[in-house]
């Protein structure tokens, strides 16, 4: 009974409130269905060309350095792998979490005394949450990057942890400079003409953050103390 | 939700004279400072500004529609959608979902909403923990106290304080080094975060054509209470749905520089229903609750609708001459500032909040930053009208009505000053009248007026055109 109830409620809530808005707007002019244009015209055009990819590529790694990130440099993946065991190495990570895709990559160079946990995609993700809590480094690739603002951006799905860039110290991401785009805008048009909508889209621009204690600026929070960024490609 | 302080006047003035506030409050010009540096480097911001004001407008103007669009594509994504028409409400739904879930434990992130409906209080009557996440306001709750500033919740305290109150409640070796300070309350915190079952966030935006909610954060709190515990509840007023995935593009770019000056928050997220199958991490279940709680009364008022389009950035804060003297808490409210005196009436009632629109020298800073361009201090006059209109006696009334005839009508006007430099002449002292007798005593008794002059300028002016002939 308490839970019908509970339902009615519910619903009585959803018609008022939407009743209440009715009245009040009981003043507006008809005919303002279509929202304002806010897509900037020429960011698909800022899109197309590749010529100033170079241009991109020294804007991002400038934001990065701004925000206190590390930028690494290499031609491709394989070299890419170095850095982050070098990484490995010197922060004595001797757990590393990482997405599924770098599975393939990754394991011919495993160092002998550091254990890699991947994420596997299986629905219970209790086993690589603990071992994410417990990594000194996170893994991951990312989606796009924006050189406007030194931002990754990342897409969630089955083998792509969020926790993997965001509990582990150190977060170290592997950018393909093809994934770079120069602004805002220019991303938005990209996660617009996806079909699906995935459940979690994150933003991350540079390390954790806060002023809260006298607006003095300390760097790692609750995410990542230290992001490391590796530019694979040229 | 709490009114104004019942003090106001002693409480601001105690405010102002503490000079351990001031000294705290001084350090908040740093945010004007970056937030006007940040603006400079967009070379389109003013564009901007007026673009976001736009897409608010009409996100406001067809608030019914956007509703429902969001409502359906959430329940889409496989969330949950409620609504709640008051706090109460709201709270209750809160707790039914804890109670049918088990949990007795919930972080939180820091949201205005949650403060608004006094959400903590209500998990804790039922034995509920609730933890704040976000740095300033664990600080703040440890205290015991409440937030003073929307971005800066715990800007009133001194590292020093900080240092003496974690020792005292979470350990630590008493050092005040804000490094050390954060370090020690992540520790703490990330055993809240992998033990709690249930995450409970505000939103900045609502996607209508989507069902995503938009949460903006600089520590990594917000993404941990998305991420981990098994139950996510998103609390959010219903004014803060936008149409198009696209309409962020504007406002992620406004957002962060108007409040803390920096071009992105260190992190995102864009959060849509729960996890899907085989995703490791992210909410099992994902529940909007949609809270009206006065916001309608608001939206009814078309001199008060704007103040639905506030982004709570907490610009308005930071530049305001009276918020940098009296600070956050003097005010007694959840929202305090500028945007807080004209929303805090609206939201809890002219009656218990009838000094707030005083407290505004009217000088149009907060209008000049708000990122969306709201018209406060417009909002804050008409508020004053309506508080007079209730509440002045019939003499005051009929003394206005005298006024305003007499200014109207040059001859009346020009008898009247007439006869008021003549009697004000006795009451005067080196040409101030400092004290009026009877009714307009109260008039004096915070300021006086210069006596009025026996010649007017006007027959000066006219006996010196004459001489000049």
């Amino acid at each position: 009974m308490a839970g019908l109830k509970g339902e009615q409620t519910v619903t009585d809530a959803r018609e008022q409130v939407l009743q209440r808005v009715r009245s009040a707007l009981a003043d507006r002019s008809q005919g303002e269905h279509s929202p304002p244009v806010s897509r900037p015209a020429n960011a698909s055009a800022r899109l197309g060309s590749s010529a100033n990819r170079e241009q991109l590529v020294e804007k991002l790694k400038s934001e990065l350095a701004r925000l206190r990130a590390s930028v690494y440099s290499a031609a491709d993946m394989t070299s890419a792998l170095g850095i982050v065991g070098d990484l490995a190495k010197k922060y004595g990570a001797t757990s590393v979490v990482a997405w599924s895709s770098l599975r393939r990559l990754l394991s011919p160079r495993l160092p002998g005394d550091s254990s890699f946990q991947f994420d596997e995609g299986s629905s219970d993700g209790s086993e690589f949450r603990r071992a994410a809590s417990d990594a000194v480094i996170g893994l991951t690739e990312v989606d796009y990057a924006i050189a406007e603002t030194g931002s990754l951006v990342v897409l969630s799905g089955s083998g792509r942890a969020r926790t993997a860039s965001l509990l582990p110290r150190i977060h170290v991401a592997l950018v393909r400079v093809e994934q770079i785009l120069p602004g805002l805008d220019e991303l938005f048009v990209q996660l617009d003409a996806a079909n699906e909508t995935p459940s979690a889209v994150t933003f991350i621009t540079g390390p954790s953050r806060t002023a809260d204690i006298e607006l003095t600026l300390v760097v790692g929070v609750h995410g990542p103390q230290e992001l490391h960024v590796i530019l694979v490609g040229q | 939700m709490h009114a104004q302080s019942k003090n106001f006047y002693s409480d601001s003035e105690a405010a102002a004279r503490n000079k351990t506030l001031q000294s705290r409050l001084r350090i908040l010009t740093g945010f004007v400072v970056k937030r006007d540096e940040a603006f400079a480097s967009l070379p389109d911001g003013e564009d901007l500004r007026d673009q976001a004001r736009n897409i608010k407008a009409h996100s406001i103007a067809n608030l019914d529609r956007l509703l429902l669009q969001l409502e359906k594509n959430v329940n889409a994504a496989g969330g949950r959608v409620h609504w709640a028409v008051d706090g109460d409400q709201a709270c209750a739904i809160v707790l039914d979902l804890a109670r049918a879930h088990g949990v007795n434990r919930v972080v939180k992130s820091k949201s205005m909403v949650t403060e608004e409906i006094e959400l903590n209080e209500a998990l804790e009557r039922v034995g509920i923990e609730a933890i704040e996440t976000d740095l300033g306001e664990y600080i703040v709750q440890l205290a015991q106290e409440k937030p003073s500033h929307i971005i800066a919740p715990a800007v009133h305290k001194s590292r020093v304080d900080i240092a003496e109150l974690f020792a005292d409640r979470i350990g630590g070796n008493g050092s005040s080094d804000p490094g050390e300070l954060t370090l020690l309350a992540r520790r703490r915190l990330r055993e809240k975060f992998l033990s709690a079952g249930m995450g409970i966030t505000g939103a900045n935006f609502a996607i209508a054509e989507s069902g995503t909610i938009v949460l903006v954060e600089n520590e990594g709190n917000i993404r941990l209470t998305t991420s981990l515990p098994r139950i996510h509840v998103a609390i959010v007023g219903i004014e803060k749905v936008i149409p198009r995935l696209t309409d962020l593009a504007v406002f992620l770019k406004i957002l962060a520089r108007s409040a803390s000056g920096q071009k992105m928050s260190s992190y995102v997220s864009l959060i849509t229903g729960p996890r899907r199958t085989s995703e490791a991490d992210g909410a099992d279940e994902f529940h909007l609750i949609l809270l009206d709680n006065g916001r309608t009364k608001m939206l009814a008022d078309p001199e008060m609708r704007e103040a639905l389009y506030c982004l709570r950035c907490g610009a308005c804060l930071n530049v305001c001459p009276v918020y940098q003297r009296i600070g956050g808490h003097a005010y007694g409210t959840v929202y305090p500032g500028p945007i807080g005196s004209v929303v805090t009436p609206e939201l809890a009632g002219l009656a218990v909040a009838k000094d707030l629109p005083f407290a505004s020298s009217l000088c149009g800073a907060c209008r000049e930053v708000c990122p969306v361009r709201i018209n406060i201090p417009h909002m804050l006059l008409a508020l004053r009208r309506n508080w007079s209109q209730q509440s002045s006696s019939r003499l005051e009334r009929a003394a206005m009505t005298l006024w305003s005839m007499t200014m109207r009508h040059p001859l009346l006007y020009r008898m009247a000053f007439k006869v008021a430099s003549i009697i004000g002449g006795p009451m005067s002292e080196e040409g101030w009248i400092k004290q009026m007798p009877l009714v307009f005593s109260g008039w004096t008794s915070n300021r006086d007026f210069p006596r009025i002059a026996p010649r007017s300028f006007r027959s000066r002016w006219r006996d010196l055109k004459e001489s000049r002939r």
